[in-house]
């Protein structure tokens, strides 16, 4: 062969492609020639590069979506004015600025990134030239390349997000880019194998469609890669990881007088995955605070222990996987006792405390054991350290002590200024706190309302007064059980102080003198329906951390571990509950029972006169007359030699006409009729 | 990008990197996937018109065959000896029609096979290649070359005069007398009979013939033997317009004197395959 050209004409697919290449194939052109055949087809035409382009500003706005909050406010207004003018100049314009003064610009813009550069801030540094990159690429006339190059920056701009914030969101941006690439990848490579090449809206919309399988099927490979990934446990550039930002919430020192109305901060600090417990077990053990100097508690030097079993050996022994927020301290939280922590580097103090080695800049993620008790047994302690009252602490309060602690042993101490605190003369309160130079005694005296940080120093300190050493414990209160996630959530809000004595010959008991603490913590929020779906949605953010963001080397190792096991050992047996299986097992049947309902639905809704003809087909073959395709019903009846069987049929034939020909709906009376026709040919 | 990203990902420990590079290497491998499966389960028909002659140009019927049932093809490029077709879409378990037009140089049996199909789907990064098993071939009739043999024959024909054939027409002599049917022509109706027997009676009349030609190959004394092939076949056609019955002789063969459209076919078969 040698010479020659294509031409193509519409087959049953209804698609057209357009060769005459002198046609104008502007996307505003609705009607489509094609000349060889003489074929005139008018059906709304799309040309490619729109749709490509649609998309591409589709994904820089995602690009731009995904970081904004992260970066400096006039690089957002540079980005948006620039991509606002690209957008008028490529729309309504077609003017594109040329591609030399474009590139000048872009050089200006590295420069002045190197010019500003900082190593502490990396990441948003790049994401800021790359945004101001971007909005620039967007200015000119756009090839294959230059969208490809868009898509890279875009993607590049995720990655940094992904250095920054630690968010769920980042996944659904992810998704959602991965979609958009997909399709106008595809239909990149269309444009790029015909840069004039017009579809009718129906193949564009089986072309979007169907390319959309592709990230379908690349959304399960790439979880598999996820897990298969090589990883090391020492990254070199981790100081590219910047920390989520500290909340406020918890602090190892306790000051009391200084701020009058306290913010709650529903934000969660903890994520604990646990078996659900009593609630007035709930304390969560941070800190513990010894030395008071009259306005605010701290901790003093303290002793590092080992970690071999403590001496609280009595209680229920609970195993604790805690996320842990970022927050501005090194202490962990556990359960109040807590036993062990599994965690690198971790030290255990004396005082049943933990320190990870450095400030918690970032979500971490630990195991802890912890006995569910209230003592802590000791059996001595430096009693100097426990006993000290600050020097200038009003004379008042001894006196008040003196009337209250008149019991001879310090358990019956302990209860009567407990009894004191909680007689319903101190009333809890977030607001209009005192603000004042000695709050302890204005606490006490005139105004007799205060937090949990009142209560606990007030009672501490009383303890102290009448000989009995007492400390005051930092950490969270209550928490809220999330049953489909199976954790406890404790929201910042739910930082709490609460104060242990010594008993001599019995330990550390841990007294809570705020009044209805519980109440303070959990049960307030139990009714509120927008609380609980909070809650609920948390399990998806518990989900996220547990799952992608605390996925390490260990857990994969774990994973083939366990996978290297389970096929050594054909026999293995899983272990399942029989209410389980039924459950799982109703729930799939369901999903299938409606998956069929729709399926007949639909079906019923195209064919009514489609299933009519062909029961009507079926009763005539029972008499041996079949209806070959090329027949037509008319055509068809005339062959039919029985007067019986075609005095039926004809009446069939023209009744069925009658609807169908003038395109009007088969009621459900017509349906009656011709059925009973259809029964009478069948009887026959 | 992946493994610049890859890199940065390993390095940072950072779990959302790590997602990125993961998708794009599921993207890839993914799309790996769908470029060779958009190449299977296709079959193309290539047909050919009845009559081709070298250096004509004539149209190629290519038809694509998707067999698959859940994806369509996309962006298929059918390569057929130097030349190729784009089909851009083929639906599920549809059949897309598409011509191509060609010419071939040389008269006699053409073989095409080395048809492949290629496609850059999805992503245009690579493009996909393979080779189909089929082959087709086709017939081409010698090209067609104005010449002077046929007036020769056309000197020849008219010196002979016409004959009647055995057939019924209405130019040459009666055949029969049979029972007027409605419809037939008035001037056909044999009022002689008519009268004798009391029916309408209507003639019928044998239809004329022209003198057959017979060509005989070896006398054609054309030097050149593509030339005397070319002129032949030329001969062959003009003659066959004019309803003129002819034969040929060739390879101590005769085709008998015909003017049937398959008798045609044949002889021109005979004359693109002559000492091929």
């Amino acid at each position: 062969m040698k010479r020659g050209k294509t031409r193509s004409e519409e087959r049953d697919t209804g698609f057209l492609w357009m060769v005459n290449r002198n046609m104008d194939q502007g996307s505003t052109n609705p009607e489509l020639r094609i000349t060889n055949y003489g074929l005139q087809i008018r059906q709304s035409t799309i040309n490619i590069e729109t749709i490509v382009k649609i998309i591409t500003y589709m994904v820089g706005t995602l690009g731009f979506m995904s970081v904004f909050r992260h970066i400096d406010v006039p690089f957002d207004i540079a980005f948006l004015s620039l991509f606002c003018l690209s957008l008028y100049f490529e729309f309504s314009k077609k003017f594109y600025i040329p591609r030399w003064a474009l590139n000048s610009i872009s050089l200006l813009v590295i420069f002045f990134s190197f010019y500003r550069f900082k190593l502490g801030d990396l990441v948003t540094q790049i994401i800021e030239a790359l945004l101001i990159l971007l909005a620039i690429k967007f200015l000119e006339e756009k090839k294959f390349r230059d969208y490809m190059q868009i898509y890279t920056i875009v993607l590049f701009l995720l990655a940094g997000l992904g250095l920054l914030s630690l968010d769920i969101t980042f996944i659904v941006y992810l998704l959602v880019l991965v979609f958009l690439l997909a399709t106008s990848i595809v239909l990149l490579t269309y444009y790029s194998q015909d840069p004039n090449s017009v579809f009718t809206k129906d193949i564009v919309l089986k072309i979007v469609l169907k390319s959309m399988y592709i990230p379908l099927a690349a959304i399960p490979a790439a979880v598999l890669m996820f897990m298969i990934l090589p990883r090391t446990q020492y990254p070199l550039f981790h100081f590219l990881n910047r920390a989520d930002k500290a909340k406020t919430g918890f602090t190892d020192s306790v000051r009391l007088g200084v701020v009058s109305n306290i913010q709650e901060d529903s934000s969660a600090i903890l994520r604990v995955s646990m078996e659900k417990i009593e609630d007035n077990a709930l304390y969560w053990r941070g800190v513990v605070l010894d030395y008071f100097d009259g306005v605010s508690w701290r901790s003093s030097s303290k002793d590092t222990a080992s970690m071999t079993f403590p001496a609280v050996s009595k209680g229920k022994s609970v195993r604790q996987v805690i996320y842990l927020e970022p927050y501005e301290n090194r202490y962990l939280f556990a359960l109040d006792k807590p036993a062990y922590i599994f965690y690198r580097g971790v030290r255990k103090y004396d005082d049943f405390t933990f320190a990870s080695t450095g400030y918690i800049e970032k979500r971490i993620r630990y195991e802890a054991v912890s006995l569910i008790t209230d003592t802590i047994i000791e059996d001595e302690v430096d009693e100097s350290k426990y006993l000290r009252i600050p020097e200038h602490l009003s004379p008042e309060i001894a006196k008040l002590v003196k009337q209250i602690a008149i019991h001879k042993d310090d358990a019956g101490n302990i209860q009567s200024v407990y009894a004191f605190l909680n007689d319903g003369t101190y009333k809890y309160s977030l607001k209009n706190l005192p603000i004042t130079k000695n709050p302890l005694e204005d606490f006490l005296f005139l105004a007799k309302f205060g937090n949990c940080e009142y209560f606990a120093s007030a009672y501490a300190i009383m303890l102290r007064l009448a000989g009995i050493p007492s400390r005051v414990v930092g950490g969270y209160r209550g928490g809220y059980y999330n049953d489909v996630g199976g954790y406890y959530l404790v929201p910042q809000k739910n930082a709490h102080v609460w104060v242990e004595a010594y008993i001599r010959q019995k330990g550390w008991v841990r007294m809570d003198p705020t009044p209805a603490t519980l109440d303070n913590f959990a049960s307030l929020m139990k009714g509120d329906i927008f609380f609980r779906m909070s809650v609920l949605l948390d399990t998806i953010n518990y989900y996220w951390y547990a799952t992608v963001i605390n996925y390490n080397f260990e857990k994969q190792l774990s994973i083939f571990y366990s996978l290297k096991s389970g096929i050594k050992k054909p026999g293995f047996k899983l272990s399942f509950n029989r209410a389980e299986i039924v459950k799982y097992l109703i729930i799939i049947l369901a999903l299938a029972g409606i998956v069929f309902v729709m399926c007949a639905a639909v079906r019923h809704d195209t064919s009514k006169e489609k299933k009519l003809l062909s029961s009507f087909q079926k009763a005539m073959g029972k008499h041996g007359y079949k209806k070959s395709k090329s027949q037509g019903l008319e055509e068809f009846l005339l062959n039919i030699k029985q007067d019986k069987i075609r005095e039926p049929a004809h009446r069939f034939v023209t009744e069925f006409e009658k609807i169908y020909f003038k395109d009007k709906e088969f009621t459900s009376i017509d349906l009656v009729e011709l059925k009973k026709i259809i029964r009478q040919i069948t009887r026959f | 990008m992946t493994i610049l990203l890859g890199v940065s990902a390993v390095n940072t420990g950072n779990n959302l990197m790590y997602l990125i590079v993961a998708a794009l290497l599921g993207f890839m491998g993914i799309s790996g996937f769908f470029g060779k499966n958009n190449l299977q389960k296709i079959s193309v028909v290539i047909e050919f018109p009845q009559e081709i002659f070298a250096n004509k140009d004539f149209p190629v019927k290519i038809t694509l065959k998707n067999k698959k049932r859940l994806l369509p093809v996309f962006l298929l490029r059918l390569h057929v000896a130097e030349q190729s077709v784009l089909f851009p879409f083929a639906d599920v378990k549809s059949e897309t029609v598409k011509y191509m037009e060609t010419a071939f140089s040389k008269r006699g049996q053409h073989i095409i096979k080395d048809i492949y199909i290629s496609s850059v789907f999805p992503f245009n990064f690579f493009t996909r290649f393979k080779g189909l098993d089929n082959a087709f071939d086709c017939v081409v009739f010698p090209e067609l070359k104005k010449c002077d043999l046929i007036t020769l024959y056309e000197k020849g024909r008219r010196l002979k005069g016409e004959k009647a054939s055995d057939k019924t027409g209405f130019e040459s002599d009666i055949v029969s007398i049979r029972e007027y049917v409605y419809g037939d022509p008035l001037k056909y109706i044999n009022w002689k009979a008519t009268a004798k027997t009391g029916a309408l009676k209507t003639k019928e009349l044998s239809s004329l013939l022209h003198q057959p030609i017979t060509i005989d190959f070896d006398k054609v004394i054309i030097k050149d033997l593509e030339e005397k092939i070319s002129c032949i076949s030329y001969s062959i056609i003009q003659i066959l317009k004019k309803n003129m019955p002819i034969g040929l002789r060739i390879n101590d063969r005769l085709y008998e004197p015909g003017t049937s459209h398959g008798h045609k076919i044949n002889m021109l078969k005979e004359l693109a395959l002559y000492q091929r």
